[in-house]
Parts: structure tokens; sequence; C-alpha cells
């Protein structure tokens, strides 16, 4: 299991350091953002997981995954979390008695969920390491690695991705907008 | 209930960029782009859904939308 968590690179206990932050911090931020009654709060909490899990990219040589997250989940889904947690005006969530009653069931799927990760990374081969090594990678910087694969080997779903997005434009408008008395 | 999808979905994302950095393969951050992208356009629709649905009941709780329970 020592070969993968995401071991950061250079000596001494620093980096170490940083990287245990960030794991713990993403940890707890995480149950911060399900457990609080407000909903803002939820929110707010979850833009800074988001910062934590960009930090964590960081580590692990994606630079531009880092910066897409920043951009994406905290600069817009968040945005929009917002917008619609407003406009809403959901008020503080009481603490329902069936909430208290689910509580368990979820915490034992969890905990299910999480012994088979276990058994499966005991049981991990791993397959012979692929052509990009870091040095490689960080020779000609992440964006253009990543663009040259994006690019050439993966066109086809990129174009669907962006197909994808246009229906979500689209649909979001269809469905959210008043109908016009006409 | 989608801000614990998208908690799901960077956990995701997390797990295939460790991997492509483990297997020194580029394909993981590839993955996790899409998975990026998609996750956006799901969160609009999600909440478009909701905002929809809550002109006409005025609670936002999955829970007491059970009209078309059987």
């Amino acid at each position: 299991m020592e070969l993968l968590r995401a071991r950061p690179r250079g000596k001494g206990m620093l980096p170490k350091l940083f990287f245990a932050y960030f794991a713990f911090a993403i940890l707890f931020i995480a149950m911060l953002v399900v457990t609080r009654k407000n909903p803002v709060h939820s929110v707010l909490w979850m833009l800074l997981l988001f910062f934590h899990i960009a930090g964590l990219y960081l580590f692990l040589n994606a630079e531009f995954l880092a910066a897409v997250q920043i951009v994406v989940y905290a600069g817009a889904i968040l945005v929009l979390f917002l917008f619609v947690v407003f406009l809403l005006n959901i008020k503080e969530e009481i603490k329902a008695k069936r909430f208290i009653n689910a509580w368990p069931t979820g915490f034992a799927f969890a905990l299910g969920i999480f012994f088979l990760f276990v058994m499966t990374f005991r049981s991990y081969i791993a397959p012979p390491a692929g052509p990009y090594t870091v040095e490689m990678v960080q020779s000609e910087s992440n964006i253009v690695v990543l663009g040259k694969k994006l690019y050439t080997e993966f066109l086809f779903p990129f174009e669907i991705a962006s197909l994808i997005l246009l229906i979500a434009i689209v649909g979001a408008i269809v469905l959210a907008k008043r109908r016009l008395k006409s | 209930m989608f801000m614990s999808i998208e908690l799901m979905l960077n956990a995701v994302n997390m797990s295939l960029i460790t991997f492509s950095h483990y297997l020194q393969d580029m394909r993981g951050q590839i993955l996790a782009f899409f998975v990026i992208a998609v996750a956006a356009a799901e969160a609009a629709i999600g909440l478009a859904i909701i905002i929809a649905l809550f002109r006409n009941k005025s609670t936002a709780h999955v829970d007491e939308i059970h009209e078309m329970q059987g």
C-alpha cells in the first residue's frame, strides 16, 4: 500500500509534512461539508476542500489539472451551488429523526467499501511503468504533454465532451427558465 | 446531496491522478480532465432540475418528493 500513496518528491521532513497536512485536511473538511446544518456553510467548506485537492494535485506533478480544478470546480461549479442555495433560500436543516436513523447503515456501507479497497490494494500487481516519467513531463510542461495526447489520441472524446457541455448549457436554460405567458 | 456527488467525483479524480503519477502514464490525467468536464455539466443540469422542482413544491428535500412513487 506504500506504493500507492502519493509520495511527495524531495527528501526530508517538509514535503511529507505538507502532504500529511493536505491529506488530513481533505478528510476532515469532507466530513465537515456533509455534516453542516446550514447549506451555505457546506458550500464554503467545499470551496476549501477544492483548494486542498488542487494542492495535492500539485504534489502529483499535475499542475494543469490543479489549475483546471480551481478554475472549473471552485470557480464555476461552486458559484453555481451558491447561487442555487441563495435562490431557493433553503432554511437550516433541523436534525430530523430520519437522518439519525439512516446514519448507521450508511456508515456500515462505507466501512464495507473501505474493507474492499484494502483487500484490493493488498493483491495489487503493478504493470510495467509507462513512458511519461516525472522528468520527461517536467522537461516540457505538463500542459504540453497533456495537449499532445489530448488532441491526437483522444480527439474524439474531446469533441464529445464539448457536445456534452453544449447539451448542459441548453438543457439547464430550458429547464430553469420561466414559462412566458403568451 | 449534490455536494456529496461532487465529493465522490473529486475522490475519483484524485485516485485517477495518483495512479497516473505512479504508473507514469498520461491517460489517468486525461480521463480526470473529462471527469471534471462531465461533472460540471451534470452539476449544471442537476441544479436546473432542482430549481424547476422547487417552483412547484416548496421543499428541497429529496425525501419529500414522492409523487411518482408506486
